[in-house]
């Protein structure tokens, strides 16, 4: 059993509590979907409990003067409305709520995934991905909603020759399709390493300490550990924030395609 | 007697005068401190990009070339042109992923100053 | 729900893979990773790009997700805005209130320098008229004195002048006397008119 090999990619498993079902498919063994409620079901739960709880427990009192948690409701309040109106300008508003939703969503899920024996939900590309895609068609639907077709001048700068353009267009379209595939991989991509790498120097503190006489070399990735969990908070917070404000630099060119 | 009321006089005078100053100041200073906390969160949020800048450079190129493969690579599959949309689509997504690094970058910068333009855009808010 | 429909679709190719259709099986070959792990099932293969488990990952983010936006939407965030909004009203209101209070008392200091000037003003005026008219008065005074004493020079002068008249007359007519005293001495008697014509003379040579 290659257990110690497979430990740093053991934390993503998914594991199955129950499940509901087979849908979709042809009925053979394999095909269409299982719906089950899995671990990373419950911490998705978990983080939609733990940031409602917060945001509306906290400000339950409407207190002129905020308590502490009240105060930190509204500080992430106001840095993602500044975050919004400076990237989006004020129209950008009209989605606030939508990226407030995505910050806070990702935020908590990436601090509980923090927590030892945790399971992180970002560290999946699927769920990335499906956040990605769907700021992606935020985007394009409103887009097109707003500006109709002059939504596709996004694809053509201005100012460049127009026997350049047949070569600039096709290359501002793939830009532009690259987006949910970089928005996502780069979330997913940060939470993987970041806990992969922890796991790793986990490991081997463990390993470390097992083999006796070896046992004071402990200290050495016990050290990187600790402050790779410092750094991995960093980036927990500093990924949620990334996410929502290139959500806000993406929703910028639906409400101003002309650049 | 006279001379002491004389020394009274100036003094409570100049002593109402720089408390009044200081209220002024103080008055101007709480209708800035919120908006220069939130601006200065912003702005060491901004900076503190160093490792995950890297990181974007990587996904916002890898992203390019994959879409373009993909793309081309679902044109061949088609039109039955096998290798060739996916050649030169591989190629317009390498020149999509430089221009994503490109922009990343820019807007990178620009982040800085917006940074700095943003707090004075909130103070123009305020005002109006 | 594309991001959705997509997955799904990977894993019926995967599926239908078996049957090697020439399609599906190229379909195979960018997600062997996938198919790799849709056969092993369990703890095999790199959970991420396990197809079997994105059908409730995505059920479960929708509904998570969807829930935490509403709750966002319709509870948290406008009561949020509305806290913000108060305090900054109340805060506003107060800085109002402040600053006009300040500027009251910014008045209400200039009045006070003003008026203290004032009534510097008025007290450096009235010394100075004090001065001006105290020395009015004793130069008028002292006119007086003068005009008086100048009077009383100018009688005594006079009254020395009808005296040094008189006492001159007096003496012409002494001088006569003595003069013919003196010639009758010498050379018998004179008459008077002799000797004051004699004087006259004498006076006048």
């Amino acid at each position: 059993m290659s257990e110690k090999a497979i430990e740093p990619i053991h934390q993503f498993n998914i594991v199955k509590y129950f499940t509901f079902g087979n849908f979709g498919g042809n009925g053979s063994e394999g095909s269409g979907m299982e719906i089950a409620f899995t671990n990373s079901a419950l911490f998705m739960l978990l983080t939609l409990l733990a940031a409602s709880a917060f945001l509306i427990l906290s400000t339950r009192g409407r207190g002129l003067v905020p308590g502490r948690m009240q105060l930190m409701a509204e500080m992430v309040y106001e840095f993602v409305a500044n975050m919004v109106r400076s990237s989006a300008g004020t129209e950008g508003m009209r989605f606030f709520p939508f990226v407030f939703t995505l910050f806070m969503f990702i935020l908590v899920a990436n601090f509980f995934g923090m927590v030892p024996y945790f399971f992180t939900v970002t560290s999946h590309i699927i769920v990335t991905a499906a956040l990605a895609v769907l700021v992606f068609l935020v985007v394009v639907i409103y887009g097109f909603m707003r500006n109709g077709a002059k939504f596709l001048k996004l694809f053509v700068p201005p100012g460049i020759p127009w026997f350049i353009i047949w070569l600039v267009v096709p290359i501002e379209i793939i830009s532009f399709l690259s987006r949910p595939l970089s928005h996502s991989l780069r979330l997913w991509g940060n939470m993987l390493a970041g806990h992969i790498v922890l796991k790793v120097f986990g490991g081997m503190v463990v390993a470390l300490l097992g083999a006796g006489a070896w046992g004071v070399v402990a200290i050495l990735p016990f050290g990187m550990a600790v402050a790779l969990t410092g750094l991995e908070f960093l980036v927990a917070a500093l990924q949620a924030f990334v996410f929502a404000v290139l959500t806000c630099v993406y929703l910028n060119d639906a409400i101003h395609p002309g650049h | 007697m006279a001379n002491s009321s004389h020394s009274d006089g100036p003094d409570p005078e100049r002593e109402a005068r720089d408390r009044s100053r200081s209220l002024a100041e103080r008055i101007a200073g709480a209708r800035r401190e919120t908006m220069v906390a939130e601006a200065s969160a912003e702005f060491r949020q901004r900076e503190m990009t160093g490792m995950g800048r890297a990181f974007r450079f990587a996904a916002e190129f890898v992203a390019a070339i994959i879409v373009g493969a993909g793309i081309g690579y679902g044109i061949d599959l088609l039109l039955g042109t096998r290798p060739w949309a996916m050649i030169v689509l591989l190629l317009l997504g390498f020149a999509a992923g430089v221009l994503n690094v490109m922009r990343a970058a820019a807007e990178m910068n620009a982040d800085v100053s917006v940074g700095t333009a943003s707090s004075s855009q909130v103070l123009d808010d305020d005002d109006d | 729900m594309a991001g959705e429909a997509q997955p799904q679709v990977v894993v019926e190719n995967g599926a239908v893979a078996q049957d090697s259709t020439a399609g599906a099986q190229a379909v195979t070959d960018t997600h062997a990773t996938t198919e790799a792990a849709a056969g092993g099932h369990e703890a095999v293969g790199f959970p991420p790009f396990d197809a079997s488990t994105f059908g409730s990952q995505l059920l479960w983010l929708a509904i998570t997700f969807g829930a935490l936006y509403v709750i966002m939407a319709r509870v948290a965030l406008p009561r949020i805005g509305e806290i913000l909004e108060v305090r900054q009203d109340r805060i506003e209101s107060d800085l109002a209130e402040a600053d006009r209070m300040r500027q009251r008392t910014d008045q209400a200091v200039e009045a006070y320098e003003k008026e203290l000037a004032e009534a510097r003003q008025k007290a450096h005026g009235i010394a100075e008229q004090t001065r001006a008219d105290n020395s009015a008065a004793a130069d008028a005074r002292r006119a007086e004195v003068e005009a008086e004493l100048s009077k009383q020079v100018a009688t005594a002068e006079a009254r020395i002048q009808a005296t040094k008249t008189e006492a001159l007359k007096n003496v012409d007519a002494i001088a006569a006397d003595t003069a013919a005293a003196l010639v009758g001495q010498i050379a018998g008697k004179v008459s008077a008119a002799e000797a004051a014509s004699a004087v006259k003379k004498v006076l006048e040579g």
